[in-house]
């Protein structure tokens, strides 16, 4: 065969998230079971049936684990194997970003090529329609990148993976890119107007959902190289967008067929859908009853949807009653009702038991009297009998359970080994089990790595967030106003990114005693490298400013910042200048001291020290203060406005 | 009546005032016609035999001496007036105030510059159909590379023409943004809300409005009732298009209604009964049965956009003047009625060589010329030995013997006098080109109204 031909894919075994942490710190994420099949096997299958017969798999962590799956796949000769070679590249890479500038360095991709991540789940038939477009957008236009493929989903669902798409109605030319998240209910949105000058017939779509799935051209690589700064495929994709004309590369945009599924198993949200749209056979013929991978069969497709594997013991007085996927050696009790959960290998339901909507994998041992719901159970779990897991708990693997009421917790089986975690962050439930604590710890005194802390607490606290949601997940897409609610609990992504590394900067600058114009130099291309504006620059500079020293429970803030001041004055004065940003760097005030309670009483003398500073003048801080309308604010500045006022007052009469 | 026909006539032509000069721009001729036949036509060719015309005072007699020549059978008109003295300057909506009380029925609305040839029933159609308040016709446009036209008179650098933003779902027609492009300088936003209850909305910036709209009778009450808008398209129907989103501020404030209570919103001269709406709601041809939260919406504005092949163009500047006279004659006989003919039967002519050319009545065109793709105004007298192509002769306009006219625009009682040869040009009102004369790309005119070129 021509080698032409070939079709070739990439598979980024990596989400370089910890949305499913604890399960991702000892297994790898692509190896995670969804309806007891690990997620991988979900691409590699969609993969094979779209003719796909050379693939790499990258990954950077637990390569091993990762190549042992792959290898034993291909003993074992499950179905993607079939006239398809599968190679895992282990590689330390961050992002997706340095795989593919990784890939093109050893240049083993010859043509176009499919790139997907290991959580996508889909159906799709790529290669008929949408492969052969986007051959064609490359034979006319020479600066093709890629083509995305979209979804069409109902308008106002929000899973997180929903984007605002803005297209060429006659060429699906991408024009716009913008990432809608989950909980921001926008307001309005904002278009470049050449968009709709430069092209007769424009499409906004705002019903699309990004599966990950997208065909590359072989001229995307050299554009990873040469655009060190590009991460991720969303920086990737607007950074071209925006661009177009200083990159010349274009991206096309397609859309799956309405029968076609796709779906990103982005957090336990999106595993609990997935999971249910592969039991009600969306994603057919990836269903249960179809052996995903295997030749033989699994289970016995049975009417409501229960897929039920022989070697499945019953006892008489057990209900099942929908949506229900049960892998071999499993054991239901007397009289317990289970309706729409996945069981894995060898588990045991004790008697009277109620399991609903709960996620249970291998080896996992229920005793009687239990009552599961909206849970992950990860395996080898023991659970003893009359506890109840309900409200989006995570049990990770080898826990046991003794304690009565679990409500959305997190349960590992062991404290991490790492050291930067203390045991005070987690709650002995026993032997095999520690809680995550609820409530945001005080970062440890400790001399290096504090944001990487942080960091860390960060990711542990989103899914502590999230939990709560599950419930009310299911199938229906959550109502607005519950968006609204958590809007300021969700940092921005970039914003995040963009604010820790202003900390590690500032924090590096203080201790090395480093030159202000050097920090100013990487705090700004931390910015561009991020899309911060500039009055997000200012707002971060002078958080990270401040809570360089509200992190330390022990330091008076007032002192401790003064300290600070000194060493970085040069750098909040070469931002904070003019009027719009000292109220960026008033907001920034108030959030840190809405976020770190000791400083609440301090804000006054913190703001008379910047106005004596010359950092702030006081007609804006009087006109901020005018507008402002939160109770703590009035009450505790009361004094220094008054005290503003006459000092106007005086020097006007001079 | 279901419908009953307005036409806006009062318009003065500013964006190529030389050539209308004084007169009404609806009685500009273009093809042996005045410009508001067209539009009267169109009415009387769709049944809709109600026609209210609004006309300035002063132009009123004019224009009703003039119409009553034109061949419309059965068509009942009359007139409007708006009084010049008392205000500057009427807008489409104050006029449109004005005619509200004869309004009895749901109206349409027809600026007297469009002439078009599109096929109604199906914008009929859709309004009927989805109960709708308010239907905009859209059209592509010609590409002005297709067919190249030189404008008579010097060259002009080419304005670049204000263009519509028209935003349309394109799965169920409705028309959910409309704004000029000069309205925005950088960003355009949009309400993040249109966008989550409009899944996929297209964003044309290639339509034109063709000024035909279909208007419900209470969207005319409303205009009635409130003093904010002056333009129908430039303000009501942004205006309208907005309001679609909204919900009536009495189901907000049930029990507050009497305070801060807008005695004139939209909302208050809706009428729907609890039938309408069920009717609605069970219409399998309104929408999909996913979207049923729109049907429940009381302000639906639709678009409809014409197909690639039909002729839509408003004749409101010179090139699309010239563009129009061009194709006039080959299309006439799909915009009117197969009995009219575009030359006219008091028309003389004695001339041998005349092809694809429009003569209205009363004009002699003498043997020995040739005449080819020309327009010829009512009492136009062509002399012996003239050649004339690609040119638009008004009314009264005289052409002595040996004058060649080639794309030429002759205005009113013009007189060309013998052995001139004139390229490119336009002559103005009452001006006499003597003797002779070699001109090209040049104005010829007495000067008034030709200073803004």
């Amino acid at each position: 065969m021509d080698k032409k031909e070939i079709i070739q894919a990439v598979v980024m075994a990596d989400n370089f998230s910890d949305c499913f942490k604890p399960f991702t710190s000892f297994n790898s994420p692509a190896l995670l079971p969804v309806v007891n099949v690990p997620l991988i096997s979900y691409v590699l299958e969609t993969l094979n049936r779209n003719g796909v017969e050379e693939v790499w798999v990258v990954c950077s962590t637990f390569v091993e684990k990762v190549r042992e799956f792959v290898k034993k796949g291909i003993d074992e000769q499950m179905t993607w194997s079939v006239g398809m070679t599968v190679q895992v590249m282990g590689c330390e890479v961050r992002s997706l970003g340095d795989a593919m500038r990784e890939l093109d360095g050893k240049g083993m991709l010859r043509g176009d090529f499919i790139l997907m991540n290991f959580d996508t789940i889909s159906n799709a038939k790529l290669i008929p329609l949408i492969m052969k477009k986007h051959i064609e957008n490359c034979k006319t236009d020479k600066d093709t990148a890629m083509t995305v493929v979209y979804k069409k989903i109902m308008p106002g669902q929000r899973t997180g993976n929903e984007v605002l798409v803005v297209t060429n109605k006659q060429t699906s030319r991408m024009l716009f890119h913008h990432r809608i998240h989950s909980s921001i209910k926008e307001d309005k949105f904002k278009f470049p107007i050449e968009i709709f000058l430069d092209n007769q017939e424009v499409e906004i779509h705002h019903d699309l959902m990004d599966p990950q799935i997208s065909i590359c051209s072989p001229n995307a690589l050299p554009l990873f190289t040469d655009n060190f700064d590009y991460d991720t495929r969303d920086q990737f994709i607007r950074g071209l967008v925006m661009n177009q004309e200083l990159q010349a590369a274009s991206i096309y945009v397609a859309q799956l067929a309405n029968e076609q599924y796709a779906a990103k198993v982005s957090d336990w949200i999106a595993y609990d859908m997935v999971s249910q749209d592969i039991i009600n056979r969306w994603v057919y013929p990836l269903v249960p009853d179809m052996g995903v991978c295997l030749l033989k069969q699994q289970y016995l497709f049975l009417k409501n949807n229960i897929y039920r594997n022989n070697s499945v013991k019953t006892e008489r007085n057990c209900v099942l009653k929908n949506d229900l996927v049960l892998q071999e050696g499993c054991n239901i009790g007397d009289k317990s009702v289970l309706s729409r959960c996945v069981l894995g290998k060898n588990c045991t339901i004790g008697k009277n038991c109620t399991i609903q909507n709960t996620y249970i994998f291998d080896n996992v041992t229920i005793e009687d009297n239990c009552i599961l719901k909206n849970s992950i159970i990860g395996s080898n779990v023991k659970v003893h009998s009359g506890c109840s897991i309900t409200e989006g708990s995570v049990v990770t693997n080898d826990c046991v359970i003794t304690t009565k009421n679990i409500k959305g917790w997190l349960i590992q089986s062991q404290i991490p080994e790492q050291d930067d975690y203390s045991v005070d962050t987690f709650e002995k439930l026993n032997d095999h089990a520690y809680m995550l604590k609820e409530e945001t710890p005080q970062a440890i005194d400790s001399e290096d790595d504090l944001d990487d802390e942080n960091n860390d607490w960060q990711n542990y606290i989103k899914l502590k967030q999230q939990s709560p949601h599950y419930e009310s997940s299911n199938y229906s897409s959550r109502n607005e106003s519950d968006d609204e609610e958590n809007e300021a609990e969700m940092p921005q992504e970039d914003s995040h990114v963009f604010f820790t590394e202003v900390s590690d900067l500032l924090k590096r600058g203080l201790e090395e005693k480093s030159d202000p114009d050097n920090l100013i130099l990487e705090i700004n291309s931390s910015r561009f490298a991020n899309h911060m504006l500039l009055n997000e620059v200012n707002f971060y500079v002078v958080k990270s400013a401040l809570c360089l020293t509200l992190v330390q429970e022990t330091v008076d803030p007032l002192e401790g910042f003064k300290e600070v001041y000194k060493h970085l004055e040069k750098v909040i004065k070469n931002y904070i200048k003019g009027d719009y940003a000292m109220i960026d760097c008033l907001n920034a005030i108030i959030e840190c001291c809405e976020e770190y309670e000791q400083s609440k009483p301090k804000l006054m003398k913190l703001l008379h020290f910047l106005y004596n500073e010359d950092i702030l003048s006081e007609e804006v801080i009087l006109s901020w203060y005018e507008d402002n309308e939160v109770d703590w604010i009035k009450r505790s500045l009361k004094k220094f406005i008054e005290w503003l006022q006459q000092e106007s007052e005086e020097s006007d009469s001079d | 009546m279901e419908f009953h026909a307005v036409v806006f006539a009062a318009g003065v032509g500013t964006r190529f005032r030389d050539i209308v000069g004084s007169r009404p721009k609806c009685l500009l001729t273009v093809g042996g016609f005045p410009l508001i036949f067209y539009p009267l036509n169109f009415c009387s060719k769709y049944g809709f035999e109600d026609v209210t015309i609004i006309v300035l005072e002063s132009q009123k007699n004019e224009i009703a001496q003039r119409i009553s020549k034109l061949p419309l059978q059965k068509l009942k008109y009359d007139f409007v007036c708006l009084n010049q003295e008392s205000q500057e300057d009427y807008g489409t909506a104050d006029a449109l105030r004005l005619v509200s009380e004869k309004v009895k029925s749901d109206v349409i609305l027809i600026s007297c510059d469009t002439i078009t040839n599109i096929d109604f029933f199906p914008v009929l159609d859709l309004f009927r159909m989805n109960d709708a308040s308010c239907v905009a016709l859209f059209d592509k446009g010609i590409e002005a590379s297709a067919t190249p036209v030189v404008i008579p008179g010097p060259k002009v650098k080419q304005q670049k023409s204000e263009r519509d933003l028209v935003g349309i779902d394109s799965e169920n027609s409705r028309l959910l943004f409309l704004a000029s492009t000069t309205d925005y300088q950088e960003n355009l936003s949009l309400p993040g809300h249109l966008l989550r209850s409009h899944g996929k909305m297209t964003i044309h910036s290639n339509l034109n409005d063709a000024h035909i709209y279909l208007l419900k009778k209470w969207v005319v009450n409303y205009v009635a009732n409130s003093d904010k808008f002056s333009t129908v398209k430039g303000e009501l129907l942004p205006f309208i298009i907005k309001k679609q989103l909204s919900r009536p501020l009495k189901s907000l404030t049930s029990g507050f209604s009497e305070v801060n209570f807008d005695q004139n919103d939209i909302f208050e001269h809706i009428k729907q009964n609890e039938l309408d709406q069920k009717i609605l709601q069970t219409n399998l041809n309104t929408f999909s049965r996913l979207k049923r939260s729109t049907n429940s919406e009381l302000i639906r504005c639709f678009a409809y956009v014409a197909p690639e092949e039909t002729f839509c163009m408003r004749v409101n500047t010179l090139l699309n003047y010239c563009q129009v006279n061009k194709k006039i004659v080959s299309l006439f006989h799909t915009l009117a009625d197969p009995n009219i003919a575009l030359v006219s039967r008091n028309a003389t002519i004695q001339s041998t060589q005349i092809s694809d050319s429009a003569v209205a009545e009363n004009s002699t065109i003498a043997e020995k010329t040739s005449i080819k793709n020309s327009i010829f105004g009512i009492g136009c007298n062509v002399e012996q030995k003239t050649r004339i192509s690609d040119s638009i002769l008004m009314n009264g306009v005289t052409v002595e013997e040996r004058v060649i006219l080639e794309n030429c625009i002759i205005c009113d009682k013009a007189v060309i006098k013998q052995g001139s040869t004139l390229k490119n040009c336009l002559v103005g009102h009452n001006f006499i080109v003597h003797e002779n004369t070699v001109a090209d790309k040049k104005t010829l005119s007495t000067g008034e109204g030709f200073m803004e070129i």
